[in-house]
């Protein structure tokens, strides 16, 4: 072998190991927003059913309840800091709490919107939303 | 302690003894909370206060200071509430506003009990909008209007010429238990020249005053109820 083909084989292993890398990255599964998980949850009035669900909540309308969030991904790891938005609040409003990670979810009107996920102010996702008439329970 | 005729009499030391005993369990023993116009937030950071908007609320008959947070205000009634914190910086303001309008909406700095059902009331840091407490409220529709004396006796149906009667006119639902917030409450006559309304409507209070005899009906209508009350003027 000569310095010059020796020089050209270990650019090409170079290359070929920078090829492979790029290529094992592309295949990892990317930290994506998956779900979100519930404790704590307030109990609302006894006529009114909330339910606080992975992917969707359903409120009656004019029904409040407080609950501690937490964002999961899709390797189950939580995810921080977490903040939600509602995409039109006047079908669901959502707030924070008085402590940190609580938050207050209100059926402000029948309809369906979505809850946004924020990570670090970024949106790593969203949930369904639905608000039902009160006699609809 | 000494026994006289069958009865154990404490000496002086028991009797110290005894005495102290019961302060010790009159102070352990948790007396029942006075009803009062605050109520505890469902959340635990404060209470809510009632206020009446005027004395045709029947829970401030007197005074605008509420006796009671109420079970249930009726339907079409407007009332207020504010809110109080149990902690934090008593300079933060906190803002009271309904969860839903459908239910309860804001009419001119009152609340206005629009739906029959829950209402949610959130209590608001005007500075970020973090929601400390909610209250859930019974909002029902009006059934019947009574109508009393002031005393709540039920009116006289007779009257003699120039007599009059102090009337108060009260929301009830359904099981005939009362509704709280202010209504508005129509007063009219169907002959005034028998009986007549002396106060100018709307207003939960009213006197009546017989004129001449015959037959006639107070009527009392409000949040879309009518109450009739056929009074009788005997010369």
């Amino acid at each position: 072998m000569t310095a010059a083909s020796g020089v050209a084989y270990r650019l090409g292993v170079v290359v070929a190991l920078a090829v492979a890398s790029a290529g094992c990255g592309s295949e990892e599964d990317p930290v994506r927003f998956h779900h979100l998980e519930y404790s704590q949850v307030s109990r609302p009035p006894p006529s009114a059913v909330a339910e606080l669900e992975a992917r969707e909540i359903v409120l009656p309308e004019a029904i409040a309840v407080r609950a501690y969030v937490v964002a999961k991904d899709n390797q189950g790891r939580a995810m921080h800091p977490l903040d939600l938005s509602s995409d039109d609040p006047s079908v669901m409003g959502v707030e924070p709490g008085a402590e940190a990670g609580y938050f207050v979810f209100f059926g402000a009107q029948v309809g369906q919107t979505e809850i946004e996920v924020l990570i670090d102010d970024q949106v790593r996702g969203e949930v369904a939303a639905r608000v039902v008439p009160q006699s609809a329970q | 302690m000494m026994r006289t005729s069958g009865w154990w009499v404490p000496q002086a030391g028991a009797g110290c003894i005894w005495l102290s005993v019961l302060a010790l369990v009159g102070c352990t023993i948790e007396t029942e909370p006075e009803p009062g116009p605050e109520t505890p937030g469902e959340l635990g950071e404060g209470s809510f206060l009632y206020e009446c908007v005027s004395n045709d609320d029947p829970m401030c008959p007197s005074e605008l200071q509420a006796t009671e947070f109420p079970e249930q205000v009726a339907v079409g009634s407007l009332f207020d509430v504010s809110f109080t914190p149990d902690s934090g910086d008593a300079t933060s303001a906190v803002e009271v506003s309904s969860g839903s309008e459908t239910y309860i909406s804001n009419v001119g700095g009152a609340f206005r009990a629009n739906q029959a059902g829950q209402g949610v009331l959130l209590a608001r840091r005007t500075v970020d909008s973090v929601v400390l407490d909610i209250k859930h409220m019974t909002l029902a529709e009006v059934d019947t209007i009574a109508i009393t004396l002031a005393d709540g006796y039920a009116p006289r149906d007779v009257m003699g010429p120039d007599e009059e009667q102090q009337l108060v006119a009260k929301a009830q639902d359904e099981n005939g238990m009362i509704l709280y917030g202010a209504l508005e409450f129509e007063w009219s006559s169907d002959d005034e020249s028998v009986v007549r309304p002396v106060l100018a409507s709307p207003t939960a209070f009213m006197t009546i005053a017989a004129g001449q005899a015959g037959d006639a009906t107070i009527t009392v209508t409000a949040a879309g109820q009518t109450t009739e009350l056929p009074i009788t003027v005997e010369p």
